[in-house]
């Protein structure tokens, strides 16, 4: 693993680095990215892209007509465009329906990826589905770093037998799959957007504190910590303007690049009926939807294709783009190569 | 390449021919789990669908009547003249599985069975409540009178009286002479006597294997218990004209029981498989390996199923479930902090807590629940339309009172009105909330609240899916606004709806905090038509209920989903029975 | 050595302890109307919640909650499955057969195709061929395991109507039910051949390609991974330099030296791919209905069944213990260099 080197002061900027010009000339680093963007895109844009489609509540709580809504939020020049871009209220994540119908409705003009079971719209639920994604993939990085800096930092500022406890503890919790102790914990918690992402984080961030642990040891080591010992800096200070910002670079990067993997939990975790609310904008959640027309035996095959195709193929891509950047990244890291 | 192609084709072609199950055996494949077999703890579809085969009560449905009783393990009946004693003349000469022949000691130890151990998640309190006048276990109902801090003496007391009560309920006058002493007259007495709780239970085969011992030696031991960890859960000891090969969790295996009293059935071997997925279940019942399966809604009825060959789907437009759903209004919110109403006021952000106290607001809100909707795009046209809070098929079900429909002019004349127009000049937001997981009442919530909602801007409504135990708390703690909710009977007998939906001391009008002296009286007076010359006048006094209910609307039924059973083509003798878990009873069925 | 792994094996019971701890406490944050409530099933029992509470002790404190658990496991008693509707030992037997059937059905291929592929990257290094692979890789280990199997199940299954769901056809289960056919292990294919019947080990084999292929999917992209990097290092070291020289042929020198030894560190990975099996086995067995035991762990969640839950994580934590142990000894064994103290 690279030993926080990524952070210490460098006479080059950083697109001029060898390791980033490394990066730009790998290909699937390059797809990654471009997938990631197209993503970015769909969900800064939401508001912009379901404009005419948008259900009631949502545009109640953007104080916008529906005729209205149509030419201000696809007007990058109105005021609400930025307001529902970046500060969308709540209701706007449910996808709105078009009748109650069990039955899917193929794609048509109105609807161009159909209507899952229920009535909800697809290309709603696609586009603000990735809004959600980069909401759970950001909020639990968030979460598992600050666990992850809690434990990581106390074990290996303090060492001795905390030290122990808490190494034991990340073992225990690393080794238990982490599908099934979230499956455990969302169970617990309940249902709800929120409460799923707890239940990610909670079982997410074991590697990062060991990993941090073993970066702030080697820090420690380094001269120039013990030398601010001998001149009698306080520990907190030292802990927090030397150990900690030079352990938590490589840190906060690997954390960042697993949202894919975190997104494949959610995901799952919402296909399993542990996740957001029903109707929430959710990929995994629109797969659970479409779980009676996966197979139609006896009848036509593949007639419902576009309920589970849609967005299977969404999370699919968006992992792909997270594990192509990381991959790509953690190759320009490596100090072997 | 190439051989690989064609072994894998050989794979897929495996299989593929229609089976079919031997003629003399019924395989039935459902959703649902089995939670017990024993008759008292056994209180879900799954569970008495076996149950109600393997057992017989003292009377039974005849086919798909609900009125209509069949003489079973009685002959004949007779009720004292005060309503209050019920005595049974049992039938000669019936065995149960054991070979042990039924007698008047075998109903008395079941019915007390119930009143004894009366578990908390059991329909046990159906008996409880009609002979020793408690709907709970001994230990409960101490609490509940004494407090909790009853010295054991006074807890000691309390159980001896409470004893003696279940003692007295049920009598032996000879071996085949029952009677059973009920705690007030209750016009329902014989309707709940045919649910599978007051099934006979062989006595002396269940003391034998450490069941309750059926005296007072040990009665305080089995006070409460859960019934699921002994020996009745997974065995059978009925009289019923099949009996329990074995059950293993998913798979309950039964046969024909040879010694049957009514003669042996044409069935002889009966599998009901616990099957989750419904793609499943519809590819077992393609292929012929099953049948009669479980199918969810409508909408795969029409979508799938019907694309079958070889396959029935058994429904008629005058089927109907015996349930209700409706949404209901609370004529009074209580909760202090309580999220669901807003600031509490009728300031806009907000509602009071007598909000649905004014008839126009919930005729206003009836006219914004787009039944037609719930009929046509849910349901795909199979409904059963519910003009009261009484299945449709049930005595005293009046079909001509009018529904209100999808009427968005009237619902906003109502809203203009209501409170003296200031609801309509300030707006309000409130919460509509339903347990999280339930389609049905999420689309009738986010109806009410689409259609409310495009009337005024000022109004606001919210949606909150709580989970199941939340939701049920907050009903009980009478803090939701308005909230949809369903009821399935118990028994037969249209008190089972009309006293919890209309009278103030119904269960589930006391959530609502919905009190009308004019429905209490006609439900109260009801209650006392016990006699068989008087059930015209009683039906009559429910079809007014309904009229009434009308007009005043403390609630707003809407349709059901009507029902169908789906089988091969080739199973005879299918019924639909409301009241039966399952439909119909294994016994009468054949195959071609 | 010995002493290493006496004292490894007795921090088994501590983890299982601890992880049970965990989730008995993270229970308190629920009410115990809350957890009551997942002993409800009808609209109706909300008027019994208080009997439900009492009984269950729900308003008890942790400890005295932990205490009664964990005084009916020392007895071996892991409680009532609320879901399964029997003792939770009695579903684990059951149920665990038929997972332990689909986990090595898919582990054989799965540690096949992870080595092969791994030393075809390896040996056509930054080629072609290594390119394609490490997409694939990459691609399969971004895909989510429902969405694998759910694109198997709608293409293979529904679209070409090849092999099928669940574990036998209805017409075998049948059999099954009635006992014309005794279910020794527990795994279809070995009691078919016990039992004389190759037509339920041929059906029972058909079912297990899907799900099997599906786990392939999954896992094997990691220990591909690691096989590449660890095959790389091997190669670029001096023995397989001189090896070169001295003139062996190549393949000698990739198979029979330079893989032997790049193997070892993907031992190591026994652990983590296990644990990505289980998580799969979980969402695979739910959407081919295969009855074993993630299926049913995935059904606890969704209805809050605690008992069931516990004993689930306590079996994963035990085998996962377990496995890790068995990986460390074999490192040691593999590799003479490292000794634990």
């Amino acid at each position: 693993m690279s030993k926080g080197d990524v952070l210490k002061p460098k006479a080059e900027r950083w697109y001029q680095s060898k390791r980033f010009k490394r990066f730009r000339r790998n290909p699937l680093a390059i797809a990654g990215v471009m997938i990631l963007i197209f993503f970015a895109t769909l969900a800064i844009l939401a508001p912009a892209l379901t404009a005419d489609r948008m259900g009631r509540a949502c545009l109640r709580d953007l104080h916008l007509g529906r005729t209205e809504a149509v030419t201000v939020l696809r007007n990058p020049l109105s005021g609400a465009f930025w307001r529902a871009s970046f500060a969308p209220p709540k209701s706007c994540y449910h996808i709105p329906r078009k009748g109650y119908s069990p039955r899917p409705k193929a794609p048509s003009k109105k609807y161009p990826l159909g209507l899952a079971s229920g009535g909800y719209d697809i290309y709603y639920g696609i586009v603000w589905g990735a809004r959600t994604a980069f909401y759970i993939g950001i909020l639990v990085v968030g979460i598992v770093l600050i666990i992850a800096i809690t434990v990581g930092g106390l074990a290996g500022l303090f060492g001795g037998w905390l030290d122990n406890v808490l190494m034991r503890l990340v073992d225990i919790v690393y080794s238990i799959p982490s599908l099934v102790l979230a499956m455990v914990f969302a169970s617990i918690f309940g249902r709800g957007l929120a409460k799923t992402m707890v239940a990610i984080a909670l079982v997410a961030w074991p590697i990062y504190a060991r990993m941090l642990r073993g970066n702030i040891l080697l820090v420690k080591s380094q001269d120039y910590i013990s030398a601010a010992h001998a001149v009698g800096t306080g520990n907190a200070r030292l802990f927090f303007k030397h150990i900690l910002p030079n352990s938590i670079g490589s840190v906060i990067i690997l954390a960042s690049l697993d949202i894919g993997a975190i997104v494949i939990t959610a995901s799952t975790l919402a296909f399993l009926g542990l996740g957001a609310d029903v109707g929430y904008a959710d990929w995994g959640q629109m797969i659970s939807f479409a779980r009676s027309w996966i197979s139609n035996p006896g009848g036509e095959p593949l007639k419902y294709w576009f309920v589970w195709f849609w967005p299977s193929m969404a999370i699919a891509l968006f992992v792909l783009g997270w594990n192509l950047l990381g991959d790509a990244v953690r190759d320009a890291l490596d100090p072997r190569s | 390449m190439k051989k690989h192609l064609l072994l894998l084709a050989a794979l897929g072609l495996w299989g593929m021919a229609v089976a079919a199950t031997p003629s003399d055996t019924y395989v039935y494949l459902q959703s649902a789990v089995v939670d017990s077999l024993d008759p008292v703890q056994g209180y879900d579809g799954a569970s008495n669908g076996i149950i109600e085969n393997i057992y017989e009560t003292l009377y039974s449905f005849k086919k798909d009547s609900l009125s209509e009783y069949e003489p079973t393990l009685a002959t004949s009946y007779e009720v004292s003249d005060d309503g209050l004693t019920y005595t049974f003349h049992l039938r000669k000469g019936v065995k149960f599985h054991s070979g042990n022949p039924m007698t008047c000691e075998d109903v008395k130890y079941s019915m007390q069975r119930n009143l004894v151990v009366m578990p908390g998640d059991s329909g046990a309190w159906i008996f409880g409540s009609v002979l020793t006048g408690y709907g709970d276990d001994a230990m409960t109902e101490a609490k509940r009178a004494l407090g909790d801090n009853a010295s054991k003496a006074e807890i000691d007391q309390f159980l001896d009286q409470y004893w003696k009560k279940i003692e007295a309920a049920v009598t032996c006058d000879d071996m085949y002479t029952v009677s059973f002493h009920l705690a007030k007259p209750d016009v329902s007495f014989m309707a709940r006597l045919l649910f599978t709780g007051a099934a006979v239970v062989d006595s002396k085969f269940a003391v034998a294997h450490g069941e309750w011992s059926g005296t007072e030696a040990d009665w305080k031991d089995w006070i409460g218990r859960d019934l699921r960890t002994s020996y009745l859960h997974k065995h059978d000891a009925g009289t019923g004209p099949y009996k329990l090969v074995k059950w293993d969790g998913n798979n309950v295996v039964a046969e024909a029981f040879e010694g049957y009293w009514g003669g042996a059935p044409t069935i002889k071997k009966v599998l009901v498989q616990s099957v989750e997925e419904e793609a499943t279940r519809l590819e077992a019942l393609r292929r012929g390996d099953a049948d009669r399966v479980d199918v969810n809604s409508w909408a795969t009825v029409n979508a799938k199923v019907k694309q079958m060959s070889g396959v029935k789907v058994w429904s008629d437009p005058k089927w109907s479930p015996a349930g209700a759903h409706v949404v209901f209004f609370n004529f009074n919110v209580q909760g202090e902090n309580n999220p669901y109403i807003g600031s509490g006021k009728l300031d806009g952000n907000g509602i009071p807590r007598d909000f649905f106290s004014d008839i126009n607001l919930r005729k206003a809100f009836a006219y914004c629940l787009d039944q037609d909707a719930i009929y046509n795009d849910l349901f795909e046209g199979h409904g059963s339309w519910y003009t009261m809070a009484l299945p449709p098929t049930w005595p005293g079900y009046d079909p001509d009172i009018p529904i209100r429909k999808l009427d968005l002019d009237k619902a906003e004349e109502y809203f203009k009105k209501a409170w003296g127009g200031k609801v309509w000049e300030k707006g309000f937001k409130l919460t509509i909330t339903y347990n999280a997981g339930n389609t049905e009442r999420q689309t009738v919530a986010e109806m009410i609240k689409a259609n409310v909602e495009s009337i005024n801007p000022k109004f606001k409504i919210d949606i909150a899916p709580l989970q199941w135990s939340d939701y049920l708390k907050a009903a009980r703690a009478k803090s939701l606004p308005i909230w949809p909710l369903g009821w399935g009977a118990d028994y037969a007998d249209s008190d089972n709806f009309i006293h919890p939906f209309y009278h103030s001391r119904g269960s589930l009008a006391k959530r609502q905090n919905f009190k009308d002296p004019e429905f209490d009286k006609l439900i109260d007076y009801a209650r006392t038509l016990v006699k068989p010359e008087q059930q015209a006048e009683r039906f009559e006094i429910y079809k007014k209920i309904g009229r009434m209910a009308y007009d005043v609307l403390p609630n707003i039924p809407y349709p059901l989903q009507s029902p169908f059973i789906i089988t091969r083509d080739n199973l005879q003798g299918v019924y639909y029975n409301s009241m039966l878990s399952r439909d119909f009873y294994w016994k009468d069925i054949s195959k071609k | 050595m010995l002493n290493y792994i006496i004292r490894r094996a007795l921090q088994i019971p501590l983890v299982l302890f601890v992880l049970s701890l965990i989730i008995v406490g993270l229970m308190q944050l629920l009410s115990p109307q809350q957890r009551a409530a997942a002993f409800i099933t009808s609209d109706k029992q909300i008027e019994h919640l208080d009997q439900i509470i009492e009984k269950y002790h729900l308003d008890e404190g942790f400890i005295v909650q932990y205490k009664l658990w964990a005084k009916e496991v020392l007895h071996g008693n892991l409680g009532f499955s609320r879901i399964s509707k029997e003792p939770v030992t009695a579903t684990v037997r059951k149920k665990l057969p038929a997972s332990t059937e689909l986990a090595l059905s898919a582990f054989i291929p799965i540690v096949l195709m992870g080595i092969w592929l791994g030393t075809l990257a390896a040996t056509h290094r930054d080629g072609l061929l290594d390119q394609v692979l490490r997409v694939v890789a990459i691609i399969g280990w971004s895909l989510p395991t429902f969405v694998v199997a759910i694109w198997l199940v709608a293409w293979v299954y529904g679209g070409l109507g090849w092999f099928g769901i669940g574990r036998l056809p209805n017409s075998l289960l049948i059999d099954l039910a009635t006992g014309n056919f005794h279910p020794h292990t527990g795994m279809f294919t070995i009691d078919g051949i016990l039992n004389g019947r190759l037509d339920v080990t041929w059906a029972a084999l058909v079912r297990l390609v899907l799900p099997a292929t599906a786990l392939v999917i999954v896992v094997s992209a990691g220990i591909m991974r690691v096989m590449r990097s660890s095959m790389l290092d091997e190669l670029g070291k001096d023995y397989v330099r001189t090896a070169r020289a001295k003139g062996l042929p190549e393949g000698r020198v990739v198979y029979k030296h330079a893989r032997r030894n790049a193997l070892i560190p993907v031992i190591t990975m026994a652990g983590p791919m296990l644990g990505r099996m289980i998580g799969g086995i979980v969402v695979i067995e739910l959407i081919f209905n295969f009855p074993g035991l993630g299926e049913w762990a995935a059904k606890a969640a969704l209805q809050l069944d605690m008992n069931t839950l516990l004993a689930f994580v306590l079996l994963i934590g035990l085998i996962m213990a377990t496995v890790n142990l068995l990986v460390d000894i074999a490192y040691v064994v593999v590799d003479p260099r490292i000794r634990y103290e």
